[in-house]
């Protein structure tokens, strides 16, 4: 496959993540109401992009040639990764409700949202990650070296996926469970602020 | 193909992850690594099987 190609398939890729993010949210808002479909889709949004700006000030890997970045200085993660990652939290929550049933523990519910999340990621990363597509790198000049590796893919992120997810669908079940109204929000972000500290020692493991 | 996509509407978020586990499997023959995709059999698939099941099991206890 030549440049032009590869070129194509990154364009069309970042493009597919808008596109399934508004059907994602436009099927949420329509079924389940403008207010948990905020919640959700604001709080995986923030957290996700908050999460990814850390770990690419970090070193942790790096988001070259994409066509929208956010924040679009310092264009360090793009726009869509957040969105498609603020996509995949309610549709994860609500197979697991199936699942396992809406009243089921909630820690069950997080695991098992971990898991089904990872289990995506495990099949895009090592596709998209590195040569050829370069989608994302895990690799490079002024990176942080990885101990431990699956697929090409450093196991940190998988480990990162699982938490962290699973902290967001908790999150999200408890304030809907527990608050009503504002308080939902403030709520939201004391979490927010607690999971961008767990992920900032997460990251500071020697992976 | 209107009961087809009442279907994909009815599961969708179901739709969505198989939709991300055979998007995965074209990027990954595009990337010129075929064997990636068979990944997806075993990290995305029994989520949704586990699905069908819970849906069948759902739409059984409902029946009179």
């Amino acid at each position: 496959m030549d440049a032009v190609e590869l070129a194509w398939i990154r364009r069309l890729y970042e493009i597919g993540l808008f596109v399934l993010f508004l059907v994602v949210v436009a099927r949420s808002w329509k079924r389940r109401g403008a207010g948990v479909t905020s919640r959700e889709i604001v709080f995986g949004f923030l957290l996700s992009q908050s999460v990814e700006l850390l770990a690419v000030g970090f070193g942790r890997y790096r988001y070259p040639d994409w066509l929208l970045y956010f924040p679009p200085w310092p264009a360090w993660v793009p726009l869509g990764i957040g969105l498609a990652w603020a996509a995949i939290v309610p549709c994860v929550m609500r197979v697991s409700e199936t699942i396992l049933g809406r009243d089921a523990p909630p820690w069950r519910l997080a695991l098992l949202d971990g898991l089904t999340a990872v289990g995506i990621d495990l099949v895009l990363d090592p596709a998209v990650s590195g040569e050829p597509l370069r989608m994302w790198l895990w690799r490079g000049e002024g990176m942080v070296p990885y101990r431990f590796w699956l697929l090409d893919v450093p196991v940190f992120n998988f480990v990162g996926w699982v938490a962290l997810v699973g902290a967001c669908t908790w999150q999200l079940r408890w304030t809907e469970r527990s608050k009503v109204g504002a308080e939902r929000w403030k709520w939201l972000g004391v979490f927010l602020a607690a999971d961008l500290a767990i992920a900032l020692a997460i990251m500071m493991l020697p992976w | 193909m209107k009961r087809f996509l009442a279907r994909i509407d009815e599961h969708f978020e179901c739709a969505f992850l198989a939709h991300c586990w055979l998007s995965g499997e074209v990027l990954a023959i595009l990337a010129g690594r075929p064997a990636l995709g068979a990944i997806g059999a075993i990290t995305v698939l029994p989520v949704l099987v586990a699905y069908a099941v819970s849906v069948r099991r759902g739409a059984r206890a409902q029946q009179p």
